[in-house]
């Protein structure tokens, strides 16, 4: 019982802090065009896997029907790609 | 009996005439509300008393310290929702050269402001400064963050390569930068304890860069300014080349702005303005 509290706890913490659902390319290129509401862009971008990402919080605020399913694929925790560039030149 | 008539209809019209000072008293008041604030609060549709109140006080005391001449975008994130938060109070027209906001990925706006998730949330001022700063040694920007972090994040700024750099980056790793139309060689830097509060980089002079945290100069950095940069302030986010946008920020977002060249003494008023503006809407 308290094994699978903990296990229950981690995986709302992993769903709630920095959370992101994988998206196709094409899926990515068609949601960058669209709004998730009035006056808020969706902002896909890629994860550290290469994988094209969307956030919970944009998934959370849907309300347009073609965008619902969304909602139905898992949320996983956001893995930041490593900064290569390093614009910031640290 | 017509005394006594005439006796009524005088207490009658002075009550009525009463009633009628007490609408104009009310009236007065909305009226001693800038007409500036007026037009925001049209613009963003807020209801929220409390809100319309603060507005109203935060522009009275701007041009009350003559503050407001130098401001060309404010963005004071009232109302809760996008829509209400994307507006420019200096300039509450929709368009992108009145520097209303753009919003893209994940916010979350409140009452307490306009959080950013620091994955892929930004905002485009559409604020270009070599378009829209009258000198390149009179500018000055700023970010209110409640959201205390210590990660490699950005909470306003352009990458300009060897061109004006703008950037404040509150609190990574303990330290806070800051560039003010400089090349990107240059960071004028102060140890942080914390990423909670009102910083502001100013420059007034063509050899000098300032920033300031709550009001107070925490360090001034000896650069040479440089040639504007010709694409656009982005907010929680660093607009590098081509309008990418990098270093998302996760601090919560509850007033910014972008103005001409603040001396030390205005910053120190503006801060005190500012945090009497969040405490009235209790953030």
């Amino acid at each position: 019982m308290r094994k699978l509290t903990i296990i229950l706890l981690f995986t709302s913490l992993l769903s709630y802090a920095g959370g992101v659902v994988v998206v196709s390319k094409t899926r990515a290129d068609k949601l960058r065009v669209n709004e998730t509401i009035e006056d808020i862009h969706f902002n896909p971008v890629l994860d550290s896997l290469g994988r094209w990402v969307v956030s919970k919080e944009e998934v959370d605020m849907l309300t347009e029907s073609q965008f619902i399913y969304l909602k139905t694929m898992p949320v996983i925790r956001y893995m930041k790609p490593i900064d290569t560039l390093n614009k910031l030149g640290r | 009996m017509v005394k006594r008539i005439i006796i009524l209809l005088f207490v009658f019209s002075s009550m009525l005439s009463f009633g009628q000072a007490n609408r104009f008293a009310g009236f007065g008041q909305r009226s001693t509300c800038p007409v500036e604030a007026l037009k925001f609060i049209d613009s963003s549709g807020i209801t929220n008393q409390t809100e319309k109140d603060a507005i109203c006080t935060l522009v009275k005391q701007l041009k009350d310290s003559s503050l407001w001449t130098s401001m060309l975008a404010i963005y004071p994130f009232v109302g809760g929702t996008a829509s209400s938060s994307k507006w420019n109070l200096v300039n509450p027209v929709n368009s992108n050269s009145a520097f209303r906001l753009d919003f893209f990925g994940g916010w979350t706006f409140a009452s307490t402001g306009a959080k950013p998730n620091g994955i892929n949330a930004y905002a485009i001022t559409y604020f270009v400064p070599f378009n829209s700063w009258a000198s390149d040694t009179s500018i000055s920007f700023g970010y209110y963050s409640t959201t205390n972090t210590s990660a490699t994040q950005v909470e306003m700024g352009i990458d300009a390569g060897s061109a004006g750099n703008i950037l404040l980056e509150l609190n990574t790793s303990g330290t806070t930068y800051l560039r003010a139309n400089v090349s990107g060689s240059f960071n004028t830097t102060f140890a942080d304890a914390n990423s909670l509060g009102f910083y502001v980089g100013s420059r007034i002079s063509s050899t000098q860069e300032k920033v300031f945290k709550n009001g107070v100069l925490k360090a001034t950095g000896v650069f040479t300014n440089t040639s504007f940069a010709v694409a656009p302030i982005y907010l929680a986010a660093w607009n590098t080349p081509p309008s990418t946008p990098r270093y998302y920020s996760s601090k919560n977002c509850t007033f910014s702005f972008i103005a001409n060249g603040l001396t030390d003494a205005k910053i120190a008023t503006l801060y005190n303005i500012v945090l009497a503006f969040n405490t009235t809407l209790g953030r």
